[in-house]
């Protein structure tokens, strides 16, 4: 057990690790929606300190902007605007969860074993310069990746359309 | 990549269609913008014509030389084939979509044009693309729209339907992704023609990782397919939705995924075939068995188009699964036959749900049994009607036999008869389910209702669809010649 934590990194991924497997027990937890939304931006919040433990600056800090600060933002004033007060059913464990669980577990352990056995690309990991690696993904972005980054544009033109589309029926449909 | 490099870079041949239909798309949603709301049908038109000049320009440059651009994008024999394909039947299903436009009961609104026009571009990128980044944003491209394109009727169901197909798609997606992942994790690269190279040392590797990547993306795109454990959505979807946009999600939809699923699971696992195939045979088994079984019990109409689609998705699979036996020398065999199948499939489709479209107007037809109502001068509606479901079910002179021998013979040649033959047996199966309404259509009416249904206008563009699908399905059931030889000629990867 000991060569685990003889790094610093192993010690700070465990109790990231911790944090964010308890945030997502809490938010399957909770019944009260509000309180699922905050457990929600506590597990972004963990995976984007775990980017930036694998030295991926960008990605990490994208993270926090965009899913722990927009998203769990923007989803708490909806829940708030609408119905805050609303609460989950506490249902019956029944066969039917039991055997939801024993899957899931077992593909938990198959992953893992699996994960654990695979002998990775070592390259790919940990490159700390912070100024070379936001270089590179603006290269990757606009070099190899040009055409799927052109293709997200349209991708965000049509969800926008959607969900304008769809928030806007809502609304005529209380005026009737 | 240099300037040079891409000044050299035959962008108009294998982007061209895609970007074609990509402006349009933009631009049709700008002029509907600014258009006052008394042009209904215009959005439509216009994207009718960017789809039009989009179809010529990738016909033109069909017998061109394949093309590789950008790390990213081929204009091989599959992309090109499927590329015609998608944008032949996105113009037939505008076209019938023009008709939905004017009818009271449907009210589609102008913005579905320009949605019909970003999911087939997705779809396009889906079949050109050989870069993983790029098709998972062309699948999600296409889906996105088509969760809209299925909840944009005002109606219960369709909201219901389109929620479903969001939530089940959502986690097709990341499935499929965390597939993928693995595979990057394992290469560090996204280029299929690069994975490939390397796939077999992959296999000697790590075959438990191979393996697992290789299950979760075919549940991943299953999910998108409805093959059966994930075909939940199917049904609630296709009866939600309206006529041309369920026959969207059965024709264009499957045909990219299914274009998508044979090119990254054949690049991605090249060096493992032998190995990994065998779990598609078994899902393409199940498929087929279940949704014919599934399909039996049907009484409503939608459901049983939708339920028929996923048995039709399992016979769809069986070129996939073939591929556990080919050699690079009998790919073009498993290539010809799911295009093949895909073609004489998709068109049926359209065909179906055009008609459909027709009676769902007129005479509010939902289940079965409403098709007795059907008054004695529709004798072209009911034969075109019969015609497709027959062409479905595999009757000889339709299309859809042609493609269920073409299958079976595939199977034989690549040793795995059980498929061939598992396919004929549910295929009889089958015709119990697909001849009841045509049963009910003909059946001798107890009582003449000479009630006219709903005064609807002149449904013209709709009736030319129908006359079109009818036309192909009877042509590539006596003449399969036509597009077989044609296929002889392609060379496909």
């Amino acid at each position: 057990m000991v060569h685990f934590f003889s790094h610093g990194d192993s010690l700070a991924f465990y109790v990231l690790a911790l944090i964010i497997l308890l945030s997502a027990m809490l938010f399957l937890q909770f019944r009260k929606v509000i309180y699922m939304a905050l457990a929600m931006g506590a597990i972004f919040v963990g995976c984007a300190a775990l980017f930036l433990l694998l030295g991926a600056v960008f990605v990490g800090i994208a993270q926090v902007m965009i899913y722990a600060g927009a998203i769990t933002i923007l989803m708490m004033f909806a829940i708030m605007l609408t119905n805050h007060e609303a609460t989950e059913s506490v249902s019956a464990f029944g066969i039917r969860k039991g055997l939801a669980a024993l899957g899931a577990f077992l593909l938990a352990v198959i992953l893992l074993f699996t994960i654990r056995a695979t002998h990775w690309r070592q390259s790919l990991v940990v490159n700390t310069d912070t100024q070379h690696n936001v270089d590179k993904i603006g290269f990757m972005l606009f070099r190899q990746y040009t055409i799927p980054f052109e293709l997200v544009s349209l991708l965000l033109l049509a969800a926008l359309v959607g969900a304008v589309w769809i928030a806007r029926q809502t609304k005529e449909e209380k005026q009737d | 990549m240099s300037l040079y490099s891409l000044l050299h870079a035959h962008l108009g041949l294998t982007m061209g269609p895609l970007s074609i239909v990509a402006i349009s798309a933009v631009l049709v949603m700008l002029i509907e913008l600014l258009l006052p709301t008394r042009f209904l049908q215009l959005p439509v038109w216009l994207s009718l014509l960017g789809l039009l000049v989009a179809l010529v320009d990738a016909f033109i440059h069909l017998s061109q030389v394949p093309q590789y651009s950008l790390h990213t994008l081929v204009s091989d024999g599959l992309a090109s084939i499927l590329t015609c394909l998608i944008l032949l039947l996105s113009l037939l299903l505008l076209l019938f979509h023009v008709d939905e436009l004017k009818s009271q009961t449907n009210q589609f609104p102008r913005e579905g044009a320009y949605l019909f026009l970003f999911a087939t571009a997705g779809a396009l990128a889906m079949v050109t693309a050989v870069d993983l980044v790029t098709l998972y944003v062309g699948l999600e491209l296409l889906s996105v729209s088509s969760y809209i394109l299925v909840a944009m009727t005002r109606k219960r169901l369709a909201l219901e339907g389109g929620m479903k197909y969001l939530v089940l798609g959502g986690v097709g997606s990341a499935l499929f992704l965390y597939g993928a992942s693995f595979i990057y994790g394992m290469t560090g690269q996204t280029n299929l023609y690069t994975i490939a190279r390397m796939s077999h040392q992959l296999w000697l590797l790590n075959p438990a990782i191979v393996v697992l990547s290789f299950l979760l993306m075919l549940c991943g795109l299953g999910v998108k397919l409805s093959l059966v454990p994930f075909h939940y959505w199917t049904p609630d979807a296709y009866e939600g939705a309206s006529a041309s946009v369920a026959g969207f999600l059965a024709s264009v939809s499957k045909s990219a995924t299914f274009a998508m699923t044979l090119r990254v699971l054949l690049y991605l696992f090249l060096g493992s075939t032998h190995d990994v195939f065998p779990y598609v045979a078994a899902m393409a088994a199940l498929t087929m068995v279940a949704g014919n079984l599934l399909a039996l019990g049907q009484n409503k109409l939608r459901r049983l188009l939708a339920v028929s689609s996923v048995a039709q998705a399992g016979y769809l699979l069986i070129p996939i699964a073939l591929l556990a036996q080919a050699t690079p020398n009998t790919w073009p065999l498993v290539y010809n036959s799911l295009v093949f199948y895909l073609v004489s499939y998709s068109i049926v489709t359209i065909g179906a749900f055009a008609v459909l479209s027709i009676l769902e107007q007129r005479y509010e037809v939902q289940e079965i049994a409403d098709l007795s109502r059907l008054p004695r001068q529709y004798r072209w509606l009911r034969a075109a009607f019969a015609c497709f479901l027959l062409g479905f079910a595999g009757m000889p002179l339709t299309s859809g036999f042609m493609g269920k021998l073409y299958l079976l013979i595939a199977a034989l040649r690549l040793h795995e008869l059980w498929l061939g033959v598992l396919l004929f047996a549910v295929s009889v199966i089958s015709f119990y389910y697909y001849l009841k309404p045509i049963r009910t259509m003909y059946q001798k009416q107890l009582f003449t209702d000479n009630g006219e249904g709903q005064a609807v206008s002149r449904q013209t563009a709709t009736q030319t669809v129908i006359a079109f699908c009818v036309l192909v399905t009877l042509l590539l059931g006596v003449w399969p010649g036509i597009l077989l030889q044609a296929f002889s000629h392609v060379q496909w990867y």
